[in-house]
């Protein structure tokens, strides 16, 4: 499995930058001091050292917004991406060494081994990606790349980044302002292209101006899925490349970005489109339509795109929100389809024909990225997936009942309805379905959802209620109790007391709101 | 799926038709009764308009649309897909590792190699009418509906005027809308048809979606109680009055307000699955026909009919295939098993299938029985190495109750039609199983990828 190969290479690589970074303190109104977090107590109050105080200083909880530890990537990452879901939404990461009528238990690396009961949890995931994984992050930020129109070979390090002033200043100059910056084409600026930041486990988008793409260059495979979290604030305007193989037209006559000039990016144009994604498929997602393009650059280095042609192109995203987003593309059959929130959104077909395999498929890579394609509309992007086509439990989310638990199979296809009686010594789950019993070997078994009628309440968040975030996939909550900085006391309304090895963490959310709206920030 | 559908509007769910009907070659028709098709292809058709019968040379007869001969017979209740993406509705007698033994009622006992088959659909059934008019212009009346723009004549309502017509009808959540729209030549019709429609009162906010056909196309409309008060749907501007020679047009709406999805189907086609945008998903049942015209250019608006619609089916059966190697196995309750049918048994309680569900570790594999009762679609594993069939088909056959056969040969005669299969091997049916006949003349596109 490539999967088990690959996430444990990542994490190595992104231990050794976790070591060497500080950690973030942010403060609700918006202050931020570097430094290291060494304990919580009672209070509860997080204690902060830093070199210029003579000692560490406490900071009330209260007034703490979250604590990025070591600039955000762990000392030790999580080996797997198993874990089990509980009811008041957290995750916790671990591998599930026993189920019986009244337990489920986790054999965690960062609290030991785990007993939860059973009705506090709603899911388990043993192989939550089912197949071959092919990406999964964003853990690691110099994997991916920003390029821009000008500069399509990547951002060199001395563009600065569009700072709001400055686009502030754009948006209200003058007509005759915004003429002195424009070229013959009406398409220069000034103003350096924005850039993406990458924070925690996430990309995000901040800039007024658009016009920077996020890419990584490898990645997909010939059937692939490619799936993330997006949140939004104001209009979603997002372009999604995949299957891109980034080829760079030929600069027409003139144009580069020498004396500082950028080529500028119209709001919503799409003919940027082939020049950063090059022959790629590129998904245009606004909040209530959306558009798929093919984008091409001939062999004489001509861009052009083309629109897919669908009936219907409504969807219904709300303005600032978050979304699951999967993108199904098939090179050989040419089936491309888009899901939002596990729910079948649109299918297009490419690939006419018999004797065609690949041949008018127009992405012509294996890379993917991101661009956002409105002014101030910032976006988050985060929990990216790229896997086999088959690797999903996709069709198993046809399967809808409160009254029985739901098995899904690895395989992405299989799935059973009935009530998960035990986890058997061979590690199998005893399952009683409507036609007999199963027993399903736990590592064929990518999640079970618990019937949602046999499930406890969802307990209320406690006032002071920290969420541990950890990496590559977890979060904890619960009332913090005490921590040396480098274990944390937790209580916790499903799981009880627990001691927190923060090896693996790579946040303290003392201020976590639900509003996506309010829990983003990315400069640190 | 297309094809499909097709069939069941030609099976005279929607009306009989009256004679068999020839397409010939550059769109010519004939109408009259098809006596035989013989070896050499030749059509003999019996028609009114020639004291002899005439002969069609082979390859003249792009199409013939066969008369029906009362309604369709109950289906039998399952519908096997070969490799190549044929159909036929049969009745399950047993299966082996070696063949499918199936009773087609047009065709009579028939085994297939299982290496032919694809898919296997149970529980095919004719979907419930929970109305089918219109019956009266009372039952239109609804409301402030105005009837005296309105005549009604038999399964029809004429407008000789601006008129509008509602009715509260039973509408399942999940329904299928069907009706046929006529307009007299040179004239340019404006229908519109309200369906989960409240039945408010005039101008009053609702949730309801509507139909819209005229001389700029084709349009359906979400009307929406808050925020933007009209929605466009899909805009079909190619589908204009002038595109349908007939004057008429069959629209079919399958909605499903649990997903808030419809779909549109056009004289048998399927024309696209759209989403409703707005989260109040109508929840009324009424329908309401608004015809407006200028007195002297009657509108029709005839053979409404609502039906249940279930798309497990649908969905099943679009459902990807998964390892190509395993059968795959579904439910009723959706579920779905990976492995191999081994076989399909008759017992006392029924039929029985015996499915050995398989993990990568063959020890672990379970063999299940699961009565053929809950069982819903199967899936068979696709044969190693199978060539695409490259055999030249020159002839479709429709058959009754979705079916449909690409054969090489086929012979028609008073009684009963003969014809080669490729992979069936030689047919025999009765003559009124046949709905229709098609020529090809290119080859068939290949089965879609599992």
């Amino acid at each position: 499995m490539i999967r088990k190969t690959l996430i444990p290479w990542l994490f190595s690589l992104a231990g050794l930058a976790a070591a060497d970074s500080p950690d973030l303190l942010r403060f609700t109104n918006g202050d931020q001091l570097h430094g290291t977090f060494i304990g919580i107590k009672e209070g509860p109050q997080a204690v902060w050292q830093r070199e210029d105080v003579a000692v560490p200083v406490d900071f009330k909880t209260t007034r703490i917004r979250h604590i990025v530890l070591h600039g955000g990537r762990p000392l030790k990452p999580l080996g797997s991406l198993s874990h089990l879901g509980l009811v008041n939404g957290d995750r916790l990461p671990g591998t599930i060494t026993g189920i019986d009528g009244k337990h489920v238990t986790l054999d965690t690396t960062y609290a030991g081994v785990l007993r939860i009961p059973r009705k506090q949890v709603s899911m388990l995931a043993p192989n939550p990606l089912g197949g071959r994984v092919h990406y999964h992050g964003p853990f690691i930020e110099n994997e991916w790349k920003m390029t821009h129109s000008t500069f399509p070979d990547g951002l060199p390090d001395d563009v600065k980044p569009d700072k709001s002033d400055k686009a502030d200043k754009a948006d209200n100059s003058d007509k005759s302002d915004k003429a002195d910056k424009s070229d013959k084409d009406g398409k220069v600026d000034k103003d350096p292209p924005g850039r993406w930041f990458f924070s925690g486990s996430a990309w995000y988008w901040k800039n007024k101006r658009a016009g920077t793409a996020l890419i990584r260059e490898t990645g997909m495979p010939d059937r692939a899925v490619l799936r993330f979290d997006l949140a939004w604030k104001n209009r979603l305007c997002l372009a999604i490349g995949f299957h891109a193989d980034f080829a760079r037209p030929k600069p027409k006559e003139g144009e580069d970005n020498k004396g500082g000039k950028v080529h500028g990016f119209v709001p919503g144009d799409a003919g940027d489109l082939p020049r950063l994604f090059g022959n790629s498929y590129v998904l245009q997602i606004y909040s209530n339509y959306m558009m798929l393009y093919r984008t091409a650059v001939s062999e004489e280095g001509q861009p052009s795109i083309e629109q897919v042609q669908l009936n219907n192109n409504n969807l219904r995203l709300m303005e600032t929100g978050e979304a699951q987003v999967e993108v199904r593309s098939n090179r050989r059959s040419g089936a491309i389809s888009l899901f939002i929130n596990d729910e079948f959104i649109a299918q297009w077909s490419e690939n006419d024909g018999a004797g065609n395999e690949g041949a008018g498929f127009a992405g012509k890579g294996a890379g993917f990225g991101f661009l956002v394609q409105g002014d101030d509309a910032p976006v988050r992007i985060s929990d990216i997936v790229v896997s086999e086509w088959n690797g999903m439990p996709d069709s198993a989310r046809s399967l809808q009942v409160d009254d029985q638990d739901i098995v899904l199979m690895a395989n992405g296809t299989d799935r059973y309805a009935g009530r998960v009686d035990r986890l058997d010594e061979q590690g199998k789950v005893l399952f009683e379905g409507k036609h007999g019993q199963f027993h399903f070997p736990l590592e064929e078994v990518a999640e079970i959802r618990f019937a949602r009628e046999r499930l406890a309440a969802a307990p209320e968040d406690p006032a002071d209620n920290l969420v541990v975030r950890f990496s590559p996939i977890g979060s904890v909550s619960g009332r913090p109790v005490s921590s040396d900085g480098s274990v944390l006391g937790i209580l916790s309304p499903s799981a009880g007391e627990l001691n927190l090895a923060l090896d693996a963490a790579v946040m303290l959310d003392f201020n976590c709101s639900k509003q996506i709206s309010d829990n983003w920030d990315a400069e640190f | 799926m297309i094809l499909r559908v097709g069939v069941l509007w030609g099976c005279g769910l929607i009306g009989p038709l009256c004679a068999d009907e020839l397409t010939l070659d550059g769109g010519a028709r004939l109408t009259g009764t098809v006596r035989s098709i013989n070896e050499a292809g030749v059509v003999e058709l019996a028609s009114e308009l020639s004291p002899e019968p005439v002969l069609l040379k082979r390859g003249t007869v792009e199409k013939v649309e066969f008369k029906s001969k009362g309604a369709a017979p109950k289906p039998p209740g399952a519908l096997v897909e070969l490799v190549n993406g044929d159909q036929l509705p049969v009745a399950i007698e047993a299966l082996d590792d070696g063949k499918l033994t199936v009773v087609s009622p047009e065709a009579g006992r028939l085994e297939i190699p299982r290496d032919s088959l694809k898919t296997l659909q149970l529980g095919v059934r004719s979907l419930k009418v929970t109305y089918a008019g219109p019956r009266s212009l009372d039952e239109w009346t609804h409301g402030e509906g105005d009837a005296k723009n309105w005549v009604f004549e038999r399964r029809g309502l004429i407008a000789n005027g601006p008129a509008t017509a509602s009715a509260k009808l039973t509408l399942p959540q999940q329904f299928s809308l069907r009706f046929t729209l006529k307009w007299q030549a040179k004239q340019i019709p404006n229908f519109q048809i309200y369906f989960a429609d409240p039945l408010k009162e005039k101008g009053a906010l609702c949730d309801r979606y509507y139909l819209q056909f005229g001389g700029a196309g084709l349009e359906i409309k979400r009307e929406a109680a808050k925020g933007k008060r009209w929605i466009t749907i899909v805009q079909l501007g190619n589908r204009n009055p002038n595109d349908f020679p007939d004057h008429q047009l069959q629209v079919e709406l399958k909605v499903d307000r649990n997903r808030s999805r419809l779909q549109l189907i056009l004289n048998g086609k399927i024309e696209g699955d759209y989403i409703d945008p707005i989260p109040a998903v109508p929840d009324g049942s009424g329908i309401t026909l608004v015809c407006n015209t200028q007195n002297g250019s009657p509108l029709e608006i005839r053979d409404i009919e609502v039906l249940e619609y279930d798309d497990v089916r649908d969905r099943q059966y679009s459902e990807e295939r998964g390892e190509a190697t395993l059968d795959g196995l579904l439910t009723r309750e959706d579920e779905r098993w990976g492995g191999h049918l081994r076989e399909i048994l008759k017992t006392g309680d029924g039929q029985i299938f015996r499915f050995l569900i398989q993990y990568k570790d063959k020890r672990d594999d379970e063999l299940k029985e699961i009565p053929g009762a809950y069982v819903s679609t199967v899936f068979f594993a696709a044969k190693d190495g199978a060539k695409p069939d490259d055999q030249p088909h020159p002839f479709v056959l429709r058959l009754r109750g979705e079916g449909l056969l690409r054969v090489t040969s086929c012979v028609f005669n008073e009684e009963t039609v003969s014809a080669v299969h490729p992979l069936l091997g030689p047919m025999n049916f009765r003559r009124e199983a046949i709905v229709a006949m098609e020529r090809t003349d290119s080859k068939p596109k290949p089965a879609p990828e599992p």
